[in-house]
């Protein structure tokens, strides 16, 4: 290498550099802005917020195994002039049995598969599952299953994520993860169930 | 002076390379006349030009909202003409993905990559991937179901980048997935990639208004630079008959006219159809999706066009005959054989992650020891052999733990090693009982006893392959 081309080298790095620092803040319009701008392109993306809580009686649940269907409103960031689109989350809210039979006890899951997004269904059938989902639930008792690419969940049993057990173990099928869960509260006093806030994570 | 005599190797090397460049097989029109193969890339751009004609006449019509696509080309659909016209368009860009496809296998089978051609090669898997995602972006437009959840599954891929994988092979260590979640906490690179193809958190105007300008960017930046490159080097650009064009032409007409491009239901993010399922070019990448954790889904999904290009350095050697190569040409077949398979059972509805994955895994294997058994009978040398087999007795090695040795729990003294979770088939296979597996054992065996027989004694002279 001559001295001409060690030169040239040496001048093209921050020629280089000024290029690529001029650019880059053009890149960061790609990302949705809602409000003010987001720090760069390695910033935690924005999240969603949710539109108005959920609440069911408690009576809509009169025995264990009793689901209830329900649409959580979100507002998702997005990059359109009202800086957001309302999406509608599809969840189940379940009654699990506990260890006294009238005992409240249930999960509440966002129905949009962790693996790539379909919405799953809730199975009471084992031979449903077992024909549809590769799956036979060894008691027979219900399971939700995806019908994307065959997940099983069991809510009864729980899993690791993060290091903290959360239930929902996907007992078959590619799913990485149980369902993304709702937090809610029930109110033994007003006999309802409120679902409040939706686990972060997964598109909508 | 060693450095500009390296410098003057690698200018050398990539000129070179850039002189065998042929993206439309417009050098090789000459060759024609042994070989109907080397029509391809003149159809292939025949096709494209049909594609974007079309598109411009139906850009007048669509409307590229969330709210009335769908119903721009319910309005498309009454139209007779319209309709014949996105069939056209329809067709003619799955007709370029075909053709670009047979392409890529007749340089493969054909062994065009040698002789300084891997960029012509490169160019040509570059033309068949831009088709596809071309293709990917187009079908989101026309906002129906099968359109809405394939293009989910697409923006719910990179968030993988993030996380480590939930589901790591036994014995395999996690550092992989620690890597990449270790970096996905500092840049949430998967999230932000997911975040700027769909222009928000979720699918909707934006994600349209994106795919829209990319359906057009992709065809329009390659239509510029082929343009140039065409112009510059005064190159024909359909190097046909105008028969054969008529007839090309025809064959779209006829199927645009017969087989009207379906349209589907409305989009409804609240209900998933059974089965889901994209376009028919993507339809293996999905089934793989149902075999694997999405993790390694995800990598085996964009590194598919990055071994086959590999693969192309690793066939050394001035031989072009596809019987001379078995290695090379049975790999291909067998990738063909499975895209189709793969397609056929993601259509039918048939996936078990606990049944089949070892399935397939075996059959892979055994086909590739099969064909290494066949290099090396015709080459019978040393250098190539090691080169072959070291890779071959690690892919055996992990097939045999993974599917064949009784898994115990991991000792917790290595859970920081491994995966937290290690995945334990719970009916892998029994060993006797599987074909494949005796047929594999036989096959690893001889390889290992031709080894080692190299090993202990030097061949005197390299045998000329006859």
């Amino acid at each position: 290498m001559n001295r001409r081309v060690f030169l040239k080298i040496i001048l093209g790095i921050p020629v280089l550099g000024a290029v690529v620092l001029f650019v880059s803040p053009l890149f960061r319009y790609l990302k949705p802005v809602a409000g003010p701008m987001p720090e760069g392109l390695v910033s935690l993306p924005l999240q969603p917020t949710k539109v108005h809580d959920i609440v069911f009686p408690l009576s809509a649940f009169a025995k264990p195994w009793d689901v209830q269907e329900f649409t959580f409103e979100q507002l998702n960031p997005e990059f359109t002039r009202q800086g957001a689109q309302v999406s509608r989350i599809p969840g189940y809210a379940l009654r699990i049995p506990g260890k006294d039979p009238s005992d409240y006890q249930f999960v509440v899951y966002s129905r949009i598969c962790p693996h790539m997004g379909c919405i799953f269904r809730y199975v009471t059938d084992p031979n449903e599952a077992a024909s549809g989902f590769n799956y036979r639930p060894p008691k027979g008792l219900p399971v939700f299953a995806c019908p994307c690419h065959l997940s099983v969940y069991d809510p009864l049993q729980t899993q690791d994520v993060g290091g903290k057990p959360v239930s929902g173990k996907v007992v078959s099928g590619p799913a990485p993860r149980p369902p993304r869960h709702f937090e809610f509260n029930v109110d033994m006093q007003k006999q309802t169930i409120t679902i409040s806030t939706l686990e972060r994570g997964g598109i909508a | 002076m060693a450095a500009p005599a390296l410098a003057t190797t690698v200018v050398r090397y990539i000129t070179d390379r850039i002189g065998k460049v042929d993206v439309f097989d417009e050098t090789k029109a000459d060759l024609q006349k042994d070989s109907p193969w080397y029509k391809l890339g003149s159809i292939a751009y025949l096709y494209w030009m049909i594609t974007i004609i079309s598109g411009l006449i139906l850009v007048a019509v669509y409307l590229p909202t969330t709210f009335q696509a769908y119903d721009s080309i319910i309005m498309i659909k009454e139209s007779t003409l319209l309709g014949i016209i996105r069939g056209l368009h329809k067709y003619g860009g799955d007709a370029i993905i075909i053709a670009s496809t047979l392409k890529v296998y007749r340089m493969w089978f054909r062994a065009e990559y040698k002789n300084k051609g891997e960029l012509a090669f490169l160019l040509s898997l570059i033309v068949l991937v831009a088709a596809m995602y071309s293709g990917l972006t187009g079908y989101l437009l026309i906002w129906n179901q099968r359109a809405f959840w394939a293009t989910k599954i697409f923006g719910t891929f990179p968030t993988y980048l993030d996380i480590a994988p939930a589901v790591n092979f036994w014995f395999l260590p996690s550092i992989t997935g620690l890597v990449t979640s270790t970096i996905g906490t500092l840049t949430h690179q998967g999230n932000n990639i997911s975040q700027m193809l769909l222009g928000g958190s979720s699918i909707g105007q934006a994600t349209m208004t994106r795919f829209y300008s990319l359906h057009f960017g992709i065809s329009l930046i390659a239509l510029v630079i082929s343009e140039l490159y065409f112009y510059k080097n005064r190159y024909k650009r359909i190097n046909l008959n105008r028969w054969t064009i008529l007839f090309f032409f025809c064959i779209l007409l006829f199927t645009a006219i017969v087989l009207p491009a379906e349209m589907g239901s409305r989009a409804n993010p609240e209900v998933t159809p059974l089965p889901i399922l994209s376009d028919w070019y993507f339809l293996a990448l999905y089934q793989l999706l149902k075999y694997m954790d999405p993790y390694w889904a995800t990598l085996w999904t964009v590194g598919i066009p990055f071994i086959t290009l590999a693969l192309c350095f690793f066939d050394i050697g001035p031989e072009k005959d596809p019987w001379r190569r078995p290695l090379f040409s049975i790999a291909a077949i067998i990738g063909l054989i499975d895209f189709i398979a793969f397609s056929f059972l993601i259509i039918m509805n048939v996936a078990d992650i606990n049944r089949d994955p070892p399935f397939w895994y075996g059959q892979m294997i055994v086909v590739m020891t099969f064909a290494e058994l066949w290099h090396y009978g015709l080459y019978k040398q040393m250098k190539a052999w090691l080169f072959w087999v070291v890779p071959n007795v690690l892919l055996s090695g992990w097939y045999f733990f993974l599917y064949v040795v009784p898994k115990p729990m991991l000792p917790a003294s290595l859970t920081w090693f491994y995966s937290n979770d290690p995945k334990v088939h719970p009916n892998h296979m029994a060993f006797a009982t599987h074909p494949f597996m005796t047929l594999w054992l036989i096959l690893s065996v001889i390889l290992i006893v031709i080894t080692g027989i190299f090993a202990l004694c030097k061949p005197t002279a390299e045998v000329q392959p006859a």
